[in-house]
């Protein structure tokens, strides 16, 4: 192991982008989600008009699997 | 982009599109709890077998869906001439039907850890999950090329919905399968 300054900042980089990358790739693809449930499929494509209880039930099912997949990667064990 | 025109629909074809829409999600839906069962059971074989995928060629998929998606909204918008119609379907498609060539590419690599005793378990799922999405991908592309030649708004605007739930349950599971 390098005990420089420069290698443990780069150890210490390493390791943040291993352990918070995936968590923050995880918020960024779920947020997208939920945007595109909404602004897309259910503004733009007009579906929340029609139907207001199937169209709500539509924006429920991502946020549904959103918080399930969070609490997964964010819970410990 | 405006949002687009209630006018033309019919309560026949909305009842047609949510039993399509409904349809898709509840049999992901059940495809998404039986993984998430399995990888709380066993936990372990499936965190090492998610090792062996590849994440950065499903993210570079999850771009390419994006804008596949991107141009089907375009195809749907009332002020677009025919001609533009018929580049946004064809590119619909085109984009779609690169999206499952990359995904045969990230197959070939993962293939071969799928007879692992250990692993089989979370490949099972992986291949059926992803491979019934990638059906809906082929099939749905194929329907784009079709109208493609005679561009009829309602179909357009149809299918053009059923293909942003094909993205949303791709945007679901991405980050079930590959990142969580």
């Amino acid at each position: 192991m390098d005990h420089t300054p420069g290698g443990l900042l780069w150890s210490c980089s390493a390791q943040w982008k291993q352990e918070a990358l995936p968590t923050i790739a995880l918020v960024v693809v779920l947020a997208l989600t939920l945007l595109k449930t909404r602004l897309i499929i259910l503004d733009f494509m007009g579906l929340r008009n029609r139907s207001p209880r199937l169209a709500a039930a539509l924006a429920a099912w991502p946020v549904f699997f959103a918080a399930v997949i969070l609490a997964k990667a964010l819970l410990p064990g | 982009m405006m949002p687009l025109s209630m006018s033309e629909r019919t309560d026949e074809d909305d009842l047609l599109l949510w039993i399509l829409v409904w349809s898709e999600l509840t049999a992901f839906s059940i495809l998404f709890f039986g993984y998430l069962v399995m990888s709380v059971l066993h936990a372990d074989n499936f965190d090492i077998a998610r090792l062996h995928l590849s994440p950065r060629l499903a993210s570079f998929n999850t771009v390419v869906l994006l804008a596949s998606g991107w141009q089907a909204a375009l195809a749907a918008r009332e002020t677009a001439s025919e001609f533009s119609r018929r580049v946004s379907l064809l590119l619909t498609a085109g984009l779609g039907f690169l999206f499952v060539v990359l995904k045969f590419v990230e197959y070939r690599s993962e293939w071969r850890f799928a007879s692992e005793d250990s692993f089989r378990s979370f490949f099972e799922l992986y291949f059926m999950i992803t491979g019934f999405h990638l059906a809906h991908v082929v099939f749905v592309g194929l329907l784009f090329v079709v109208v493609a030649m005679r561009p009829q708004r309602s179909n357009i605007v149809m299918l053009a919905t059923v293909w942003h739930v094909i993205d949303l349950v791709w945007l679901v599971m991405f980050p079930l399968i590959y990142l969580g």
